[in-house]
């Protein structure tokens, strides 16, 4: 079965190039912003992975971030960020809030492939046991 | 304030409860319901959110809304649901708060404590609830969470266009696409047929004079960063590629920033037959073949090499990436193109393309792009010595190396 991604990004231009290199091999929904993406999240099955900017247009910085990774609901899910901030910023945030990985723009669009299969593989693995 | 109201107007709700928090404890002036029996938790409730009414049956719920709707109050952001699982009691409740707009923003939140490892997955999937806290340990947060929760969900409720959800199948190309890819089906599939006995020719050159495949293929980031092997014929040494760190001081690219593109003067890696070759763009034919499989399009942003392509992922520039790749482009055939263009207005150009291109303008750019072809034969060795005249052969590429 196809894993699902989602991707939450305000630039179009990200979300685009995200479901076009992820699209052969998962199925990918993607949204704007956070609204959007907590309305899809309540409304639909769960993701098997997110891939995000921690800034988003509606939200303060890192807020859904924050939210998922605080939630009962959501905190099963495994995030993945893409962050515009400073690398120190990035990391210490990342592992704060327990992200599996992060990149920062321009970030290489291949490395991101390798992080999105070994959490993927990573994840099923971990279910298993 | 509104549920003080309810307290006076229907003393029938025995279990009614509403407290008023001190003006230290504020955290948040929002109110909420309470569905349980722990007072200890009600009073946690009323400290981080401030007040609340504390109810003792689902009907209750459903009785104190219609109230506080009919009264024009204010309405509670969330409901803390602090009874044992009961799929049929917390679906009827999501229901009656789904079917009403006013409600909509209503955060119903469940106490894991009250819940089994599989009433949790239950709960979980079939979306009854907009989280699951521990009333015991996790109340200090909750107002935070309800805020969070409640504004999504009103923005959300707002209206419908709030929500912007994107498939795979909406984010294919429209009719523009349609037509650039009919349109590049039988150009390619034209232009290679003429050409096939002159690409002959110089694939016997290639083999003749030096050792080495006939093509040159490298990796190129193309519409929206899809990559695939963009093939050329080979005008350089094999080995080529290695040879680019020890160059990079001749880069005409050079930025404070570093170097997005690469390129440099008399590369003394070009053999004869592809100093041919690249003076007259004839080493670029082989592209025909990516525009027929469909890597790329006659008219485009340049395909660029990864290195390059990678520096250019983000919220500014990839929108280059959003237009499919060329063989010649928008800035390619600019009228007041310098000797070298900055390498970001060539991305300002590339983004310009992605954004407003159409049929109509690619046969522009086509049309631009014939002058070139025929110009810089003759004058090649002439441009090289003026480099204020020197003009970028749309088939030229970039970053051949």
């Amino acid at each position: 079965m196809r894993k699902d991604i989602m991707v939450i990004d305000g630039s179009k231009a990200i979300r685009y190039m995200l479901h076009t290199i992820l699209k052969k091999n998962y199925k990918v929904i993607s949204v704007p912003d956070g609204v959007s993406a907590m309305y899809y999240l309540r409304e639909s099955a769960h993701p098997d992975l997110i891939i995000m900017d921690p800034e988003l247009p509606d939200l303060g910085s890192w807020e859904l971030v924050r939210h998922l990774s605080g939630s009962h609901l959501y905190a099963s899910i495994p995030l993945l960020v893409i962050s515009n901030q400073p690398e120190d910023e990035t990391r210490v945030k990342a592992i704060n809030y327990g992200v599996m990985d992060f990149f920062q723009k321009p970030f290489n669009p291949l490395h991101l492939l390798d992080s999105v299969e070994n959490i993927l593989v990573g994840n099923a693995m971990g279910k298993v046991y | 304030m509104n549920l003080e109201i309810i307290h006076k107007t229907v003393p029938r709700y025995k279990y009614v409860r509403v407290t008023e928090r001190s003006a230290s404890d504020a955290v948040s002036s929002d109110t909420f319901l309470y569905l349980g029996t722990a007072d200890k938790v009600f009073d946690a409730l009323v400290l981080n959110m401030g007040k609340g009414l504390h109810l003792r049956t689902v009907s209750e719920i459903t009785e104190t809304l219609t109230f506080l709707k009919e009264y024009g109050s204010y309405l509670p952001q969330a409901i803390f649901l602090d009874i044992p699982y009961e799929k049929d009691k917390f679906m009827s409740i999501r229901r009656f708060i789904e079917n009403d707009v006013e409600l909509k923003g209503l955060v119903l939140i469940g106490n894991v404590r009250k819940l089994s490892a599989s009433e949790n997955e239950d709960i979980i999937s079939s979306h009854l609830v907009d989280e699951i806290m521990d009333f015991d340990s996790e109340l200090a947060m909750a107002a935070t969470r309800v805020g969070f929760l409640n504004r999504m969900k009103c923005s959300a409720a707002v209206e419908d266009s709030a929500v912007k959800i994107e498939t795979a199948g909406s984010m294919e190309i429209g009719a523009v696409g349609i037509y650039k890819r009919t349109f590049d089906i039988i150009f390619s599939l034209t232009l290679l047929l003429i050409l096939l006995p002159v690409m002959m020719v110089i694939a016997i050159a290639i083999k003749w004079e030096s050792k080495g495949p006939v093509f040159y293929n490298s990796f190129r980031a193309g519409r929206g960063f899809q990559i695939f092997r963009f093939f050329k014929f080979r005008t350089m040494k094999v080995g080529a590629d290695r040879m680019i760190q020890s160059m990079t001081h001749l880069n005409k690219y050079n930025t404070s920033n570093g170097a997005v593109f690469f390129k440099i003067k008399n590369d003394p890696r070009i053999t004869g037959v592809g100093k041919f070759l690249r003076a007259t763009g004839l080493d670029e034919l082989p592209q025909l073949f990516n525009v027929l499989r469909g890597d790329m399009s006659i008219v485009g942003n340049r395909p660029l090499p990864l290195y390059e392509a990678n520096t250019l992922t983000t919220d500014e520039w990839a929108e280059r990436f959003a237009a499919p790749a060329g063989i010649t482009g928008f800035w390619q055939v600019q009228e007041k193109m310098n000797a070298v263009l900055s390498s970001e207005d060539r991305i300002k150009a590339d983004i310009h393309y992605s954004r407003s291109h159409n049929l109509k303008m690619d046969l522009q750019i086509m049309l631009r792009t014939l002058p070139f072809l025929v110009s810089e034969f003759p004058n090649q060795e002439k441009a090289k010595q003026e480099t204020r005249n020197t003009v970028v052969s749309p088939f030229k590429t970039e970053f051949s190396i």
